[in-house]
């Protein structure tokens, strides 16, 4: 308890961030953010936080660490099986009878990201769909070009894959050794990474499928907004976007650019 | 006890039935919040909040995130989501990794209550069994919060109340009933 992060100091350490990175972490949620650095600061080599603080303004890595951390990184795969289940069987087939399928991904979460590609595949659209992915992280986009990621709580993917309910085998998607398990290659198909905040960075085409589950928690109420109508500019009409079950857009302004397609499973159809 | 404004319970294996209890005894027009964080399985989403309002008057809602603390109303910690209290007096939700094998941590539910509500806020801790909420209930504490735990020889699992109990000067030691007896006294 005596190294905790306090309200000040995490507010110093904003402020350091951004009169030397330039980078404005204010709009992030507080409690949240300032848990994340709070986990940061403690497996550092500094401990505490005023070293830490003292040492951030020279040093880039700790910023790297705090960017890597800025998003929880703890999704196990197939997370909300039914919604990968709708997902596969109606949503990524309507979007293919008219046209290519388009993803967006922005703030990648890489388990969110290796879900996706075995659905795809599951559903036989990987040869029919590309994907851009953005993150602000060079560690995250380097672990999937990569594919150094391991994947994480593997008995409990195994019990979300039976909840997904696919006719093939996990393993037929899966490489697991003693050491790692990860996503085979071949499950990767046509794929765009790009180095920037969601903010910053637009995919080259118009998304049809915006995939952009659990990130809003990381926002306060103003950069949510920002975040939603820079989503509702960049992607095509009719597109499909799907945010964590608990996210709720429908409290903003921009209710009135999407429809729910299911409540339940918080996928939303842009409208046109 | 005029000062309390919040009422925060945290429970594991053992504590469904006190809650049920607790909410079946409230009256309609309770003007507390009541925030429960109880450790449940991460994949069901539908049923546990309609068993422990079999006996209410109120409703219990699984709070989205950022959804705005109001008086009178119960709110449940939802599945797979840690449920963290913000400056503004609304609901956080979070995806970060297990705390105590947990997700919901009755932990981080306590302690980021204790930050916003400081010594407005009374914590009860009931029967489970892990330490989860231990720190919790010390962080209350150290706010300047009211801390209460279930009573260790009548918990089905007295792991938790007994690690509260080595951590935090816990103000009371209640029985269940003397527990919901405090609470009905608060409004």
């Amino acid at each position: 308890m005596e190294n905790l992060l306090s309200i000040l100091q995490y507010r110093e350490l904003i402020n350091c961030v951004k009169d030397v990175y330039a980078i404005d972490l204010s709009n992030y949620a507080l409690t949240s953010l300032r848990k994340n650095i709070q986990n940061v600061i403690e497996n550092s080599r500094y401990r505490k936080p005023e070293k830490f603080i003292e040492m951030l303004k020279t040093d880039k890595s700790l910023l790297n660490l705090i960017i890597q951390n800025l998003y929880s990184e703890s999704v196990v795969m197939f997370r909300d099986p039914a919604m990968w289940r709708i997902l596969k069987q109606n949503i990524l087939p309507s979007i293919h009878q008219k046209e290519e399928i388009k993803i967006w991904m922005p703030e990648v979460c890489i388990e969110e990201f290796y879900t996706l590609c075995i659905v795809l595949k599951d559903a036989n659209l990987l040869h029919n769909s590309i994907i851009s992915v953005s993150s602000q992280s060079l560690e995250t986009l380097d672990a999937i070009r990569k594919l150094s990621h391991n994947i994480k709580e593997i008995d409990q993917v195994q019990a979300n894959y039976i909840r997904y309910q696919s006719q093939i085998p996990l393993s037929d998607y899966l490489e697991i050794t003693d050491k790692k398990s990860n996503i085979k290659k071949e499950l990767i198909h046509k794929l765009y990474l790009s180095h920037g905040d969601i903010f910053s960075h637009k995919p080259s085409f118009k998304p049809n499928f915006v995939l952009f589950r659990n990130r809003l928690l990381s926002y306060n109420h103003s950069l949510e907004q920002k975040a939603l109508n820079k989503i509702y500019e960049s992607m095509a009409g009719g597109g499909y976007f799907i945010v964590g079950i608990k996210e709720n857009i429908e409290m903003f302004l921009i209710q009135d650019k999407f429809r729910v397609i299911d409540k339940e499973e918080s996928i939303y159809k842009r409208l046109f | 006890m005029d000062s309390l404004k919040y009422i925060v319970i945290g429970g594991s294996a053992g504590s469904f039935r006190v809650i049920v209890k607790l909410i079946g005894s409230l009256p309609e027009n309770f003007p507390l919040p009541i925030i429960l964080c109880l450790h449940r399985l991460k994949h069901v989403r539908s049923g546990f909040i309609e068993a422990l309002e079999i006996k209410s008057h109120l409703k219990i809602i699984e709070p989205h995130d950022k959804m705005h603390i109001k008086p009178g109303q119960i709110y449940l910690a939802p599945a797979n989501y840690h449920m963290m209290i913000e400056l503004g007096n609304h609901f956080s939700l979070s995806t970060y990794e297990n705390v105590n094998h947990s997700r919901p941590s009755i932990d981080i539910t306590f302690e980021t209550a204790a930050t916003v509500f400081r010594n407005k806020m009374v914590g009860i801790l009931l029967s489970g069994a892990n330490k989860d909420g231990a720190l919790g209930m010390k962080a209350i504490k150290m706010a300047g919060g009211y801390t209460i735990v279930q009573n260790p020889a009548e918990c089905q699992a007295k792991t938790m109340p007994e690690a509260a109990l080595k951590v935090a000067k816990i103000d009371q030691i209640l029985g269940a009933n003397q527990i919901i007896e405090y609470i009905l006294k608060l409004a």
